[in-house]
């Protein structure tokens, strides 16, 4: 009796601690979310020119993961860079509602090709220039942008439904 | 990790999956690197808002307290009556000639995957091999079985090579092979155990992505298959043909726990109609490794979805720690992604146990081994729940690639188009995020209310009143409960 008793409060305890586990790490997460993430993306934010200097991928000026993001002024364009191969500042997040224009620009110091996964679009980018996509987003899901040769992925597009 | 060692196991586990969860929570802060996805498909599903994890579990606990205590006073799936289909479907389906015909047809795919997977294109999404082997044939074969029954056993291409050659043999002989084993009765289904780790381990280890790996290689899919048939025929050889595939051959077990939820069923060669799940306890039976099967299953799956959400950081960051130790980085990524399969199948087994404790206060005259017997079957539902769950959509757009590219050009070859269908593509448009992500929470829902109601039914059954049987399933709930919320928590945690 005792030692059924005390075994089945151990289970229970252990069940209670795993279950507040789960809870305090999604709190945990959500305040991460919003406040500590490291900066993943070049924001939409400087208009031309100087992103070829590289300073795209530090300046988070609006949170990526605006949860309503609103269709960009076309004029606001988001500029991922690649240089040495890689994406600068890590994996661009490109976050879309159904019916929104995906609008975005890749410049890169290689001549290479960009692959948006899912919708299928491909088109050649290189040095010198800024290479614009521009495509409606009818496809709800999560897909890669990758470019082709190396299969580096520099973007990840997020259209929410 | 039965009995007494349940309780070892218990200790040392479940600290560590805290341990795990917490550390990955502290780990998800880290900036995220390239991890490539699944290569099969371009889609990845979006995760599942996070409210909907506590309306689930609520939706669990309301229906199953009002629904089963209040109107449930004896067992309605335990010892159900079947009855005979249609004489003449029955005799249509069970005849030799249907039987050579779907032997044939499973030996023939079996060839095509081997061929395709040496001979064919190394891009694992172009080839017939790996698409069908883990897609149409790992999940497809779950969805056929739940509602038509033991189907594979008539395409099974290893029982259908080994009659054919013990019916050569008795033919040649004049005698009927021998079997030079006795089939132990103590090995149970854990060989078959075993082989369902062997082929998670393919697909989620060892077919990952990223450091110049591609995903599961075609010729890896075809490598896989012959040592599996090599070792299938070399145990039906020593115990028997049909012994084996009751026991011991992976698949035939894996799909056969599935088909017991099925209406339909086959007894002493005739079509005979059930009511859904009541076959469900018949399965586990006294047979050793039942309970292990079931939860394999349902740990393969946690992974699976923790593998792109929950676990991401835990795994990139022993992945770090292999590699800075000297690992190359594919070595360390499948170390690392090991590590972390077992660890989620030792906590699924943990959480079992644990309700199980729990279940002995009512019962102590039942051991933890007798009490995991009885209520294995009830696990089966939460099995299927979590692959629909998880699989519901990668189904969907990878079966449009299986009967159209992969059909039309199965080893990927340039030019060959045997049915005109080698230039489409899937159509990721095909269901909507909206909708994958209802058939993800209902699933989830669905699938634990059955296992309770199959918990309660079998608590009337051994305690024959409403009032014990109350008692135990309160901790059958409180483990369904744990499940809802693991799943749907992992849902709302992948690719966020």
């Amino acid at each position: 009796m005792q030692s059924n008793g005390a075994r089945a409060l151990g289970a229970l305890a252990a069940i209670v601690v795993l279950v507040v586990g789960f809870v305090v790490l999604t709190g945990e997460e959500e305040a991460g979310e919003g406040s500590a993430d490291p900066p993943v993306a070049s924001t939409p934010a400087e208009t031309t020119a100087d992103t070829a200097g590289g300073g795209s991928g530090g300046d988070q000026r609006e949170s990526v993961e605006n949860p309503n993001p609103k269709p960009k002024p076309t004029d606001d364009l988001t500029t991922i860079v690649v240089a040495g191969g890689e994406p600068e500042g890590g994996v661009a997040k490109l976050d879309y509602e159904v019916g929104d224009e995906v609008r975005f620009a890749v410049e890169s110091d290689a001549a290479e090709e960009v692959h948006v996964h899912g919708y299928d679009i491909e088109q050649e980018i290189g040095p010198g220039r800024a290479t614009e996509f521009a495509f409606p987003a009818d496809l709800d899901g999560i897909y890669e942008v990758e470019l082709h040769e190396s299969a580096v992925l520099i973007a990840e597009l997020t259209v929410n439904p | 990790m039965i009995g007494g060692r349940s309780q070892r196991v218990l200790r040392s586990t479940l600290p560590a999956a805290v341990a795990v969860l917490v550390t990955a929570a502290a780990e998800l802060l880290l900036p995220a690197s390239a991890f490539a996805h699944a290569s099969l498909i371009e889609r990845e599903d979006l995760p599942l808002p996070e409210e909907l994890f506590i309306y689930g579990a609520l939706v669990v606990v309301v229906v199953s307290f009002v629904g089963l205590l209040l109107g449930w006073q004896r067992p309605h799936f335990e010892n159900a009556p079947s009855r005979p289909a249609a004489t003449w479907l029955s005799a249509a389906l069970l005849n030799p000639a249907v039987g050579t015909a779907c032997g044939l047809i499973g030996v023939a795919l079996t060839a095509l995957v081997v061929y395709a997977g040496l001979e064919g294109t190394a891009a694992p999404d172009r080839n017939f091999a790996v698409t069908f082997v883990t897609v149409t044939f790992g999940l497809g074969m779950i969805v056929v079985s739940v509602f038509l029954g033991d189907v594979f056993r008539a395409f099974n291409p290893w029982r259908a090579v080994g009659r054919f050659v013990s019916a050569a043999f008795t033919r040649l002989a004049g005698q009927r092979a021998p079997t030079p084993l006795a089939y132990p009765e103590w090995l149970g289904r854990w060989p078959a155990v075993v082989g369902l780790v062997g082929f998670l381990f393919l697909e989620l280890v060892w077919g990952q992505t990223g450091f110049g790996l591609v995903g599961l290689e075609p010729r890896a899919v075809a490598i896989a298959t012959l040592v599996y048939s090599a070792f299938t025929f070399t145990a039906m050889a020593l115990f028997g043909v049909e012994r084996w595939t009751d026991r011991g051959e992976t698949f035939s077990q894996y799909f056969g726990m599935f088909a017991s939820l099925s209406p339909l069923a086959v007894e002493d060669g005739a079509l005979r109609l059930r009511r859904p799940l009541s076959a469900a306890t018949k399965w586990v039976g006294t047979t050793a490794g039942s309970l292990a099967l079931v939860l394999v299953s349902i740990g393969g799956t946690t992974f699976d979805g923790a593998q792109e959400g929950v676990l991401k950081s835990a795994i990139r960051s022993l992945f770090q720690r292999l590699q800075d130790g000297g690992l190359d980085p594919v070595a360390a990524l499948r170390i690392a992604n090991s590590v972390y399969l077992v660890l989620s199948l030792l906590v699924v087994a943990a959480i079992f146990w644990a309700g199980i404790q729990g279940m002995r206060i009512v019962e102590r005259d039942r051991s933890a081994r007798q009490l995991g017997r009885d209520f294995a079957h009830a696990f089966i539902p939460i099995a299927l729940a979590y692959l629909v769950a998880h699989y519901f959509s990668y189904v969907v757009y990878l079966e449009q690639a299986q009967f159209s590219f992969l059909l039309s050009n199965p080893l990927g070859a340039p030019g060959t188009d045997i049915f005109g269908t080698a230039d489409s593509g899937i159509d990721y448009g095909v269901v909507g995020g909206g909708l994958i992500q209802w058939v993800q929470f209902f699933s989830i829902v669905i699938g634990h209310v059955i296992a309770l109601a199959l918990g309660h039914d079998r608590a009337l059954a051994i305690w024959g009143n409403t009032r014990d049987a109350a008692w135990s399933q309160l901790w059958m709930l409180v483990m369904m409960m744990f499940f809802s919320v693991l799943g749907l928590y992992l849902l709302s945690q992948a690719n966020a």
